[in-house]
């Protein structure tokens, strides 16, 4: 039940790590206020996260739930929860961005109550995204978290918020159909005496029945679109750019810091090491793809002219990067695939929530408007300087060590892609320093001028940006926070 | 622990930097003492550094844990050698007279700690680039020192100028480091390292071909982005637009020749290719006459001297492509004390006169302002190639390398007339003469602190031809003196003032029109057309083919598509019973004359 | 005179007729009495046909659901003729044309 040796009661911070976020949207639901509430059961969150690292860390793994039963049995659902070393920074960043966004928002929304009931919904969904053995709750947490961005952006959001809500939402439930259809596939091919939605023993039943090479073309073809929907893979990308700029600030954090790494998350742990033959044959269409996520998306940032549009293109433009350490094809490619992807989320809600203060701000983002940022809110600017330098690869920062890895560790297999890898950081460079320059420097916009607290103010506005620039730096500097407890999972992902 | 102490030198400037961001921003005495007192420390440790592991070659620091995993062994270590030793002494030590001038030339400037900050991180990340051990960690640092330059040309934040300057050295760098990392990478894959105290011994049996050529290639493109050469060397001049002693210690004194020094500690892969080698010196041979003929017509004093760096450092660049590097060495350490002087000097000028940059609106300075002139004479001379001043002797190391080239001869040796050309021109039209504007009538010295490190410098670039400062740096003095060379040279660096002498003594205005130089070959407007232009438009089209056609006509069109059927069928819905109850028949019909056939029914 | 026996499918094809001739009225006519008339031809129809099967096999089964029908179908025909007048009262008319409300 729980990881050998550690004591049971420990097992129970997993699903702790889901009954408090719960606790709070009832909390909310019921009258309490609601961003304290959301606040306070947010930081509680991090006490049985901290436990269930530590057992991680020490036992490699940690469990939570009855033991498996197959697909036979009546209700062949099970509520089992697992973390190892491959979730253990997604659920650090889940709990860290979630943190911060709820820190980024302001208590005096309108319908303050149903605002963060969603945020901590989205939260919720996500860790338990993440933290679910069952197949079926891990799509079905994903789907939670769904329903409670469309109503951020539908109805909190700027710009053409409805239009974007719908298209984003109805776009990623097409993309989870497919990927339901890659599941089930997924479960169905199993021999039948061994079959089960417990993805540990599928993984390992999979393994040792392989799934026969035709079909596993197809389950990873199915996987691939379903998952690549959701992390915005070029062409099923159009939903990202509209979607974040249209949300709010804390709405765009969790979705591109978090949300989008569900879909990547999913590719590892059941694409790669379920349908590996399959993956290795459709690694050139993916490479196709990743290189028009870095170009196509990037020359396309280049022309945006509203800063949160910007953020929108440049965040799903990397994720192409990582989807070059996924077909490297070498623990070091992983490695920094899954690097990349928890700097890449602090990056982008670092990214969202200075947009969003700067939209609070000045009443725009639109970059022409803005300026002399640099002179008015110093502190912001270099909020502003470290999430724009973050999402460039400036080493020091988790983004660049991850990148370096995907390049060492795709350069054997595709040299050509991680040239293309590499101009990319060129173009988002290009693109980013153009917006940084635009906000920073030059006129000062009417707005920032008579506002009276242009710049964050003490402590209690800073704290969400400087947590997530803490994390930002401490993974750049040491990437083995993250690597090394993900060694061992990683490795036998690989393992044929 | 004790062999853990070098890494001091590193933590200081960072300490500095990060208390000050942090910590100090709003008491800018104490920051400036913060920063200064790091430098210093820096430069006593790297003093001590170099003294006691003279004699023992390399001295062995252990290494702070990166990423070593799967094959890739890059962490964070210090390979003490005398180059990185000598170097790191010659970067604090500058760094630190540098300091001291910006206490004095910044002491009204509101955001000074910023400043401060931002130059330890400098320091931090240029003694990082000196110190590392292996092609990784130089990149990480490489790309820091590119974060400081474009904060630091930045500074003046209300200067629109200044932005685009830091934005267009920043990018530029950007695709320098493109081919670098390719060039890393390839080098990995090729050796299978990437320390550089693995590559003597590893390079062995490496057969040459395209692949090596290319590798060498790519990794030169960092040096052309970081060291400026053509054709990445547009940002340079424009980083003029930092404060005057960015410009001394960054773009003269010691990031720019980072390129030159990385290419001597990648040396051995760069010999593996004849190809490599020879474009290299090549490069570096139409780069010290390129600029050097612009030079000959700019106006703005810190710019004539950024081009002239451009020069000086395509000497060195040359050098290592001849195969000398001790000579490159030797040129890069003369080259940072009397160029940083220079810019120094021209700092001093600037706020002698009141921030004005433009030559023609000086004049008779030397009365003024003697002793800024005195060492800008100095340094002139040094940079010129004038027996004795130390800047004679090590351009002469490389002249002799030339020798068995006599296109890379001819092209540095004119460019040595032409630098004397400009170089008197800026001396006789800024210092001699009647003063041409209200601001240098008034002009007058700086404070004790801008004095005492130019007056430093002055005597560093007098005599540092005297010592053999290569022992220092363990490359030995490669070539010998070539007689022809030496003459030539000299006689064509003397040659260069006659004809400055004759137009620009007493001159009110520049005789010369010549635009192909005073608008630097278009080089700029060429980038902005092909290139910029270009990319914006390709951009446009991208965006407009993701908005129109993928956001509006796939997705937006489903839309409609889905919506546009719902209509359709809708109308199936007529509320008429008879209509309804003639379907449901016609069904009952098709479903039993279906199971007929099928055999169901009997 | 003498056209030969009469068989089974004499009297299902008598079945079959009425049963057309109602399902023609269902559909074609417009009067929703006339309709209802219709319903009871097309039931009897279905009746004629269970009972000749009964008579010619020698069934029991379909006489006893003959006897279901016609109690349904009177069932239905008082209901239906009660919503017929209470449609009358309000709508006016009982054109099964013109009482097509429930439409898009």
């Amino acid at each position: 039940m729980a990881g050998r040796g550690s004591p049971m009661i420990l097992s129970y911070s997993l699903p702790c790590l889901l009954g408090l976020p719960l606790l709070g949207v009832v909390a909310i639901a019921l009258g309490a206020p609601a961003r304290r509430t959301a606040l306070w059961v947010s930081v509680l969150n991090c006490v049985p996260a901290f436990l269930a690292f530590g057992v991680v860390l020490r036992q490699g793994e940690i469990l939570f739930g009855p033991e498996v039963t197959s697909i036979r049995e009546v209700f062949p659902v099970q509520f089992r929860l697992a973390m190892d070393g491959l979730s253990l920074p997604l659920v650090l960043l889940t709990l860290v961005v979630t943190l911060s966004a709820v820190g980024v928002a302001r208590a005096e929304v309108k319908r303050a109550k149903e605002y963060f009931l969603c945020l901590l919904l989205i939260g919720l969904g996500a860790l338990g995204a993440f933290l679910s053995v069952d197949l079926f709750y891990f799509f079905s947490f994903h789907e939670v978290a769904l329903i409670p961005s469309f109503l951020l952006i539908g109805i909190w959001g700027q710009g053409d918020r409805t239009g974007a809500a719908w298209r984003m939402t109805l776009y990623l439930m097409l993309g989870s159909l497919i990927l339901l259809l890659g599941l089930i596939g997924l479960v169905w091919s199993a021999p039948e005496t061994a079959r089960t939605l417990d993805w540990r023993v599928l993984s390992e039943t999979l393994r040792a029945n392989p799934i026969r090479a035709e079909n596993q073309f197809w389950l990873a073809g199915l996987l691939l679109v379903g998952f690549g929907t959701l992390v915005s893979l070029v062409p099923f990308h159009s939903w990202a750019p509209g979607g974040y700029a249209s949300a709010p600030a804390p709405a765009a954090m969790l979705h591109a810091g978090v949300l989008k790494k569900f879909g990547l998350y999913g590719l590892l742990r059941l694409a790669l090491p379920m349908t590996p033959l399959g993956w290795k044959e459709i690694s050139w269409i993916i490479g196709v793809m990743l290189a028009a996520n870095i170009l196509y998306l990037g020359f396309a940032s280049l022309a945006q002219r509203d800063f949160r549009w910007l953020l929108g293109f440049s965040s799903a433009m990397h994720m192409g990067t990582v989807f070059l350490g996924l077909i490297g094809g070498t623990v070091l490619g992983l490695g920094g695939a899954l690097v990349l992807m928890v700097g890449h989320g602090f990056s982008a809600a670092l990214g969202f929530a200075v947009a969003g203060e700067i939209g609070n701000r000045t009443g725009t983002t639109w970059m022409q408007d803005l300026g002399g940022l640099a002179q008015r809110a110093p502190k912001l600017w270099f909020y502003l300087l470290v999430a724009g330098m973050a999402s460039i690869g400036l080493p020091g920062m988790a983004n660049f060590a991850g990148e370096i890895m995907i390049f060492f560790g795709a350069w054997s297999a595709h040299p050509v892609l991680v040239g293309i890898g590499a101009w990319g950081v060129v173009l988002s460079s290009i693109a980013m320093l153009r917006a940084i320059r635009g906000i920073s420097t030059g006129a000062c916009t009417a707005a920032l001028v008579t506002h009276q607290t242009a710049d964050l103010n003490g402590v209690k506005e800073v704290w969400p940006f400087a947590l997530l620039t803490f994390f930002l730096f401490a993974i750049g500097f040491i990437p083995n926070l993250i690597l090394g407890p993900a060694r061992p999972v990683l490795e036998r992902i690989l393992q044929p | 622990m004790l062999a853990y102490t070098p890494y001091l030198i590193l933590l200081l400037p960072l300490l500095a930097a990060v208390s000050i961001r942090f910590f100090l921003h709003p008491f800018p005495r104490v920051s400036v003492a913060v920063s200064t007192f790091a430098c210093l420390g820096s430069f006593l440790g790297s003093l001590v550094f170099l003294v006691l592991g003279s004699g023992e070659g390399v001295f062995a620091v252990p290494s702070l844990p990166w990423i070593e995993w799967a094959g890739l062994r890059a962490n964070f270590g210090i390979l003490g050698d005398p180059l990185a030793r000598g170097m790191a002494t010659l970067v604090s030590g500058v760094a630190f007279l540098v300091h001291l001038f910006s206490i004095a030339y910044l002491e009204k400037d509101p955001s000074r700690s910023r400043f401060f900050a931002e130059l330890s991180l400098f320091v931090f990340a240029m003694l990082g680039i000196v110190l590392a051990d292996n092609l990784v960690s130089m990149f990480i640092f490489w790309e820091l020192v590119g974060l400081s330059s474009y904060l630091l040309i930045g500074f003046w934040v209300e200067k629109p100028a200044a932005g685009a300057a830091a934005n267009k050295a920043f990018l530029v760098n950007r695709v320098g480091d493109f081919g670098f990392i390719l060039g890393i990478l390839g080098a990995w894959a090729l050796l299978g390292t990437v320390h550089f105290a693995d590559f003597p011994a590893r390079v062995i049996g490496v057969v040459p071909g395209w692949a090596v050529t290319a590798i060498g290639l790519g990794l030169f493109c960092g040096c052309l982005g970081k060291s400026a050469q053509f054709p990445l060397h547009v940002w340079l001049p424009d980083s003029m637009e930092g404060p005057t002693p960015v410009s001394s210690l960054l773009h003269a004194a010691t990031m720019v020749v980072a390129g030159v020094y990385m290419l001597i500690r990648i040396l051995p892969i760069l010999e593996l290719s004849q190809t490599t080698m020879m474009t290299i010196a090549w490069v570096g041979g139409l780069m010290t006459l390129f600029p050097a003929l612009i030079a000959c017509q700019q106006n703005d004093l810190k710019r004539i001297l950024a081009y002239s760096t451009l020069s000086e450092i395509a000497y060195m660049v040359m050098a290592v492509g001849l195969g000398v590097p001790g000579s490159a060495m030797y040129h890069l350490t003369t080259h940072a004390f009397f160029k940083c002087l220079l810019f120094l000097a021209a700092g001093s000028v600037i706020h002698g006169c009141h921030e004005e940059q433009n030559i023609w609106k000086m004049g008779g300075l030397m009365k003024r302002m003697p002793f800024t002139a005195f060492v800008f004479l100095v340094g002139s001379l040094a940079l010129c190639g004038i027996p004795p001043i130390s800047g004679f002797w090590s351009k002469d190391a490389i002249f002799a390398a030339t020798a068995h080239y006599p296109g890379l001869a001819a092209l540095s040796m004119v460019a040595g007339f032409f630098t004397s050309f400009f170089m008197l021109r800026v001396i006789l039209v800024a210092f001699t003469g009647e003063p041409k504007n209200e601001a240098a009538r008034h002009a007058h010295e700086g404070p004790f602190l801008m004095i005492a490190p130019m007056a430093v410098l002055a005597l560093l670039s007098l005599v540092a031809g005297l010592f053999p400062i290569e022992k220092f740096l363990g490359q030995t003095h490669q070539g010998g003196h070539a007689a022809w060379t030496l003459w030539i040279s000299l006689i064509l660096a003397l040659a260069g003032f006659i004809p400055a002498y004759q137009l620009y003594r007493n001159a009110p205005h520049d005789p010369l029109h010549l635009l192909l130089l005073q608008n630097k070959f278009y080089v700029d407007e060429f980038y902005q057309r092909a290139l910029v232009r270009t990319q914006d438009s390709f951009a446009k089209l991208v965006d407009a083919f993701e908005g129109w056609v993928v956001r509006g006509f796939l997705v937006r069109g489903s839309g409609v598509v889905a919506r546009a059927s719902g209509q359709g069928l809708r109308l199936v819905q007529c509320g008429q019973v008879q209509v309804y109850a003639a379907v449901f028949i016609l069904g009952v019909f098709f479903l039993i004359g279906w199971l007929w056939r099928g055999g169901v029914l009997r | 005179m003498n056209f030969g026996e009469i068989t089974l499918s004499h009297y299902l094809a008598l079945s079959s007729l009425l049963f057309l001739i109602g399902l023609a009225g269902v559909i074609l006519r417009r009067s929703l009495l006339i309709i209802m008339m219709s319903l009871e031809l097309l039931l009897n129809a279905a009746n004629l046909a269970l009972v000749a099967v009964g008579r010619f096999q020698g069934l029991p089964d379909p006489q006893v659901a003959v006897f279901f029908v016609i109690t349904v179908a009177a069932a239905e025909v008082s209901l239906g003729l009660a919503i017929l007048v209470a449609i009358f009262r309000i709508r006016k008319t009982t054109a099964a044309d013109q009482l097509a409300s429930l439409r898009f």
